[in-house]
């Protein structure tokens, strides 16, 4: 809207160094011969959440630094969270049918 | 082919020049240019539509200048190139207003065929395999190719920047892309569905539709695919617009309805959109590849199909019903002359209903074969959308009370609209009770039910808005005393239509079926004889909205008196919008009813003349 | 600034308007990218929730050392992109250049070993519908791994390649004009899209290579 808000706001936000991304991308990789590396491990009923936990935190590297969310303002945060948010009802809505089946042993119920 | 001066620029232009192009022949452009003498540049020589040359006072000067140096959006060039290349928002919204209406009667055919089969029990007037078709035809064509873009990409691409003072949408090329994208969808469907034909009902249900049915399923699927597309660009152009290039001053709290509803909507299409895109995919795969993500044969699971679909499809509905919503917010306080009965409420529950929306698309698969447990949950979620509905009618029904109100066209619309929109909400809570719906799943009191939200709500709302905001589209006035008959014409075919299916579903009449027992006959006839009426309702208007391009009275720039930014700059307003970016001050809404209450004396006997009151 | 008039679209009042309404446009694109691959995930949920052992056994067999290295070069590749929008906010046109160059090869890179994953799964006969045996019950199960493998890697290798061509666009434009801090939006937005399609891959690579490792 108003130039000149947005012109302080601009000034006031700080900006990622490129020591950040690079630091960001060891991490990345470091991540991956994480979960790579535990994937020969079996932990029973944690390995895909374990896998799973691992790479949203890769997501979120790469979101926040990556991607600059983190230096952005409110507004970009909300439409970077909002894609996941509905990724999250569709989910849940219709695992809650898949996942309620044949609780009974009765088919259908 | 020549066309009088004082009708240049008018939207008569426009239909001839889109017509021709409409019909291939882009090639007649210089043709029509060199029968006109008229060179694609000069527009601006045009000589102002002045006053008597003998008296003329000081203001009529003024007046004449301003009208030369902000000509309108409609004088900026008058070949088909012009129109077809336009990036202007105002020119794609007639552009697509053009091609909705034609999609519109092409699906009213097939319901008229729908309709006429059911006069008699044993129908007759077609084949069952062609009556498949039609209501195939009549299902996706109104869906994806009227309902969904009707109100956001017409009034929506019209007004949006007018209405928070911006000059063009944010991506103005997308906008035109986008109106491509669903010209070329919508010609493969159409094409798809006419020639070939399609059997599987709009919903094309898996496995059926990528198994089992003979028909056109892939070209059908595929254009809706591609339209898909151009929902997801005008969704995302609207969010942009919205949220980066208001004018000074217009806060949130200061948006007309109109443009709270378009953002909801805009949401929905970008959040739901992709997932119907993604499940029409996995249909063309099991078509042409034979996998078996939805075939039970093949370790798959036809309720993944129901749930992406309706993911999709429930929310869709709002994106259908919610700009309607924001049309009624916009005219109910204009011709009640009173500010709306708690704005922040209505502003509040349009998101409320955008949000819960998502929520209850399992609602549709009850008796589907899904798990108990979600169908409980899904239930009582259904339930929840009532609440902010409710919200929003009753604070239009608050506004009426002790507004001075009018019953202009518009307004019946729009009172037309709260009326069906609450029988059509209260029998949507009936389908979301889990024990009812087991009887009437798959009946005529669904279909009752949806066009009650769908064409009583949406259409209804969408030929108001069309009446309200034609002067600023076109520059004239429609003859009131037609619009009025049309839209009484139109509610008392619709009521006729769909009442007795309400009876018909609950007696146990299944939907999509061709032959029906003969105690059922009564009742299809009164529908069918409803619905006769409803077409000559629609297709009044078509003819005294195309007579008053040319012989309409001139419209003011503000003839309803009305607030909003839309109503500061002229009609039709010019290709940039406003000479200079608006500067808002005050909230949407500050009608005076005790204003008005002289206003409508002083009218009473200059009936519609109320349009010499400059715009605020 | 004296380019700035050329470059603002006429909609907009300066730069920066039109800079926040390019970067947003995307990011509002992005959520219905995510959607879009939303739809597959879930059936790989409902799937493998119903078919637990074949999903594992099938991705037992998928090539775990070529998604693995695969992971790799396109989180470098991120890398690449985040330094190249940082060099073009910047104004250093040759850095820029290199480290668009650099994006560009590993992203190809990237469908190149890709391709070669495709052709040993075409060898070791896992292609479903082509040459996949399906003889029980089971092996219907462990197709449905694979047609979701390949639906799914197959969608981001489209969009992938999309984003090989964007960032090829980019290269060519920044050899011809160049970015600065007032007008680096083609960079940004393509860089942000970039970083979605490393996203959708740091989520397939745990369900498609790891869960038959041990």
């Amino acid at each position: 809207m108003q130039a000149i808000d947005r012109n302080e706001q601009e000034a006031s936000r700080p900006e990622p160094r490129p020591r950040t991304f690079i630091l960001t991308g060891i991490a990345l990789l470091l991540l991956l011969a994480l979960t790579a590396g535990l994937s020969w491990v079996n932990l029973g009923l944690f390995n895909t959440p374990v896998a799973l936990l691992i790479a949203v935190a890769k997501a979120l590297l790469i979101i926040f630094i990556f991607m600059e969310v983190g230096f952005s303002k409110k507004l970009i945060w909300i439409y970077a969270a909002i894609g996941f948010i509905w990724l999250g009802i569709l989910f849940t809505l219709s695992l809650s049918d898949f996942l309620s089946r044949n609780y009974l042993h009765i088919p259908g119920k | 082919m020549s066309v009088p001066e004082e009708h240049r620029g008018s939207l008569w232009n426009v239909l001839t020049n889109v017509g021709v192009a409409i019909g291939g022949a882009i090639g007649l452009n210089a043709l029509l240019r060199t029968l006109r003498g008229q060179p694609e540049a000069t527009p601006l020589l045009k000589p102002p539509l002045a006053g008597p040359a003998e008296h003329t006072p000081r203001e009529e000067i003024v007046e004449a200048v301003v009208a030369e140096r902000q000509h309108s959006y409609l004088d900026d060039g008058y070949t088909v190139r012009s129109w077809l290349l336009s990036t202007d928002h105002k020119r794609i919204a007639i552009l697509y207003m053009l091609t909705i209406t034609l999609f519109f009667f092409i699906g009213g055919i097939a319901a008229t065929i729908i309709r006429l089969q059911l006069v008699t029990p044993q129908g007759g007037l077609v084949q069952t395999a062609t009556y498949n078709r039609m209501f195939t035809i009549h299902g996706i064509i109104m869906v994806w190719f009227f309902l969904i873009p009707a109100v956001p990409a017409v009034l929506g691409n019209f007004l949006l920047p007018l209405m928070i003072g911006a000059r063009d949408l944010a991506f103005p090329k997308i906008n035109l892309l986008s109106w491509y994208l669903f010209v070329f969808g919508g010609l493969f469907t159409t094409a798809a569905v006419i020639g070939g034909g399609v059997d599987t009902g709009w919903t094309m249900y898996a496995p059926y539709s990528s198994l089992y049915s003979n028909s056109q399923v892939l070209a059908a699927a595929a254009g809706i695919f591609i339209t898909g597309f151009s929902t997801i660009a005008t969704g995302v152009n609207f969010i942009v617009t919205t949220h980066t290039m208001r004018a000074p001053g217009l806060t949130w709290f200061r948006l007309p309805l109109f443009v709270w509803t378009i953002y909801a909507t805009a949401l929905i299409m970008v959040l739901a959109t992709p997932v119907l895109a993604i499940t029409l995919l996995l249909i063309f795969a099991e078509r042409v590849l034979g996998i078996g993500v939805f075939n039970p044969a093949q370790g798959g699971d036809p309720l993944l199909f129901q749930h992406l679909f309706w993911f999709y499809s429930h929310p869709a509905v709002y994106i259908m019903i919610l700009p309607g919503m924001g049309i009624v917010s916009e005219i109910i306080p204009c011709f009640a002359r009173k500010k709306l009965f708690s704005y922040t409420t209505v502003a509040i529950a349009t998101f409320g209903i955008a949000g819960i929306g998502f929520l209850v698309w399992g609602h549709h698969m009850f008796v589907a074969g899904e798990s108990m447990y979600a169908s409980l949950l899904f239930s009582i979620l259904s339930f929840l959308v009532a609440i902010p509905s409710a919200i929003k009618v009753f604070n239009w029904t608050a506004t009426l009370y002790k507004g001075s109100i009018r019953f202009q066209t518009p307004m019946l619309y729009a009172l037309g609209f709260i009326g069906l929109f609450t029988v059509g909400g209260l029998t949507g809570l009936m389908l979301a009770s889990l024990a009812v719906d087991v009887s009437l799943h798959d009946t005529y009191f669904v279909i009752a039910h949806f066009h009650f939200i769908m064409v009583g709500g949406m259409v209804m709302a969408y030929l108001g808005g069309i009446h309200y905001w034609w002067p600023k589209i076109s520059g004239r006035m429609y003859p009131e005393l037609w619009g009025k008959l049309a839209a009484l014409t139109i509610f008392i075919g619709f009521v006729l239509t769909f009442l007795p299916q309400f009876v018909l579903g609950h007696l146990g009449m299944p939907r999509r079926y061709f032959h029906y027992p003969p105690e059922f006959q009564a009742l299809n006839i009164l529908s069918t004889a409803g619905a006769s009426i409803l077409g000559v309702g629609y297709i009044l208007p078509l003819f005294y909205l195309l007579w008053s391009l040319r012989h309409g009275e001139k419209a003011p720039a503000n003839p309803w008196n009305a607030t909003g930014l839309e109503w500061q700059t002229a009609s039709p307003p010019p290709k940039h919008n406003f000479d200079a970016t608006p500067i808002v001050t005050e909230g949407p809404y500050n009608y005076q009813p005790e204003e008005s209450e002289r206003d409508n004396r002083s009218s009473e006997e200059s009936e519609r003349d109320v349009s010499a009151t400059p715009g605020r | 600034m004296t380019s700035a008039p050329r470059l603002v679209g006429e909609q907009f009042d300066d730069l920066e308007q039109q800079q926040e309404a390019c970067s947003l446009g995307m990011w509002v694109f992005l959520c219905t990218e995510i959607l879009l691959f939303g739809g597959l995930f879930l059936s790989y949920a409902v799937y493998r929730h119903a078919y637990p052992q074949a999903f594992h056994d099938a991705s037992h067999d998928a090539e775990y050392w070529i998604g693995t290295s695969n992971t790799a070069v396109l989180l470098i590749s991120s890398l690449w992109m985040a330094l190249s929008v940082h060099c073009a906010r910047t104004g250093r046109r040759k850095l820029l250049l290199l480290f668009l160059a650099l994006t560009l090869i590993f992203g190809l890179a990237f469908l190149g070993l890709k391709g070669l994953e495709y052709y040993l799964d075409y060898k070791k006969n896992e292609v479903p519908g082509i040459n996949l045996p399906v003889t029980d019950a089971f092996s219907r199960q462990k197709e449905m791994f694979w047609t979701l493998y390949f639906f799914m890697t197959g969608l981001h290798a489209f969009h992938l390649t999309i984003g090989c061509g964007l960032v090829a666009l980019i290269l060519i434009l920044a050899w011809r004009t160049g970015y600065n801090a007032k007008h680096y939006a083609p960079v940004e937005v393509t860089g942000l899209y970039w970083h979605f399609i490393d996203i959708v891959w740091v989520f397939l690579y745990p369900l498609i290579y790891l869960p038959g490792r041990h």
